[in-house]
């Protein structure tokens, strides 16, 4: 069993841990997050205008 | 117990190890879709759409083409995934996101799976299950025919796998008709047989490359000569193929002006291509008909475009 001091890990495992994200690949980071948001936001109105446009004129005439 | 814990820390350890923080900026995921290619799928799938002028709303008009740019980036991607290792040692290719070490293979492939279901479930609600199947058809036909199996396997790779960059004017047809027509028949078949005399002129250009690679193209397999014969028997072939639209009443008089000097040129080009074999000319004629060959095609479906998109059509009979 490993020690109580090392946690789960021995201490080859402890070396191979993630370092710190450098500033460069935080800022890399944070350009794909936005990225992905933008493109969610996207898709959402993308899904929004292809129905409208499916659905046509005809979807306001009904009874009210 | 022990042998347990140190399975575990074993596994944690390998996992740890394999799963990076991806290095990838947003300009190296979109470099994965292999823009250029999307760009001449957008172009001749719009073609595809307005020769047969559809009664479509032109917002479900661009949400197609929009679904199958994104398919057609998707191919690419699974393309630079499976075929990372052979761009790795190409000159022409090792400087792609997956070679170049910015994006992990693994990334690659999930992000050409995602886009490739996302694109083609898209296109079937937005407008038809033909369109759809068509669309996973292509991507299918590129990712594994072509990348995996014959790309590797046969000097006919091109040949064959050019199919899959014919098909775009046919999805298109589908999405915005519901059917399969002469038109987009036609332009698969100028797509189809464009394909061996441009991809060929590049692979005498970049003979090396390809050989290092281990990849069985054409100069490689059968020799110079017998590429530089059948670069000449396709272009042949491909002219007058070009001059199809007007005689099927989609190619107007532009076109017909157009298609026959474009064939006539790409006719000779290829002609010097045959009679030019050493040196630095053999060399500059094959990479002038690459170049041409780019040119030519987009000239054609530009016109295509400009004819019927534009209201330049112009009969040619009557």
């Amino acid at each position: 069993m490993a020690s109580a001091s090392s946690g789960r890990f021995s201490g080859d495992a402890m070396a191979q841990l993630p370092k710190p994200l450098s500033p460069e690949e935080q800022k890399r980071r944070r350009k794909r997050s936005v990225a992905l948001a933008l493109t969610l936001g996207a898709l959402v109105l993308f899904f929004y205008v292809v129905t409208i446009a499916k659905m046509g004129v005809a979807v306001l005439q009904r009874p009210l | 117990m022990s042998m347990v814990s140190n399975s575990l820390t074993d596994t944690s350890t390998e996992r740890l190890a394999t799963t990076g923080v991806s290095q990838g900026d947003v300009s190296d995921f979109f470099a994965l879709l292999k823009p250029r290619v999307m760009f001449l799928v957008v172009f001749t799938a719009l073609v595809g759409m307005v020769v047969v002028h559809p009664d479509i709303h032109p917002v479900v008009a661009f949400a197609a083409l929009l679904m199958i740019a994104i398919g057609g980036g998707a191919s690419g991607c699974l393309n630079m995934w499976w075929d990372a290792d052979i761009d790795a040692v190409m000159t022409r290719t090792r400087k792609r996101p997956i070679p170049a070490g910015k994006i992990q293979p693994g990334e690659a492939l999930a992000f050409g799976m995602t886009l490739s279901f996302g694109s083609v479930i898209v296109l079937g609600l937005v407008t038809n299950w033909l369109a759809a199947g068509l669309l996973a058809f292509t991507i299918f036909f590129y990712a594994v025919i072509y990348s995996m199996w014959l790309k590797r396997s046969t000097p006919q790779n091109i040949v064959i796998g050019g199919a899959a960059g014919a098909l775009p004017p046919v999805v298109a047809q589908a999405a915005v008709a519901g059917h399969v027509g002469w038109e987009s028949i036609i332009l698969f078949a100028i797509i189809f047989m464009w394909t061996p005399p441009h991809f060929w002129a590049l692979a005498l250009v970049k003979s090396g490359d390809y050989e290092r690679a281990g990849i069985p193209m054409m100069p490689n397999v059968a020799g110079p000569d017998s590429t530089r014969r059948q670069i000449l028997v396709y272009t042949v072939l491909l002219a007058p193929l070009g001059l199809a639209p007007v005689a099927f009443g989609f190619g107007g008089l532009a076109y017909a002006i157009i298609g026959t000097v474009g064939g006539l040129a790409m006719l000779a080009l290829a002609y010097q291509v045959y009679r030019l074999r050493e040196g630095e000319p053999a060399m500059r004629v094959a990479q002038q008909l690459f170049g041409f060959s780019i040119l030519y095609l987009f000239l054609l479906f530009a016109t295509l475009l400009a004819e019927h998109g534009l209201g330049f059509f112009r009969p040619v009979f009557g």
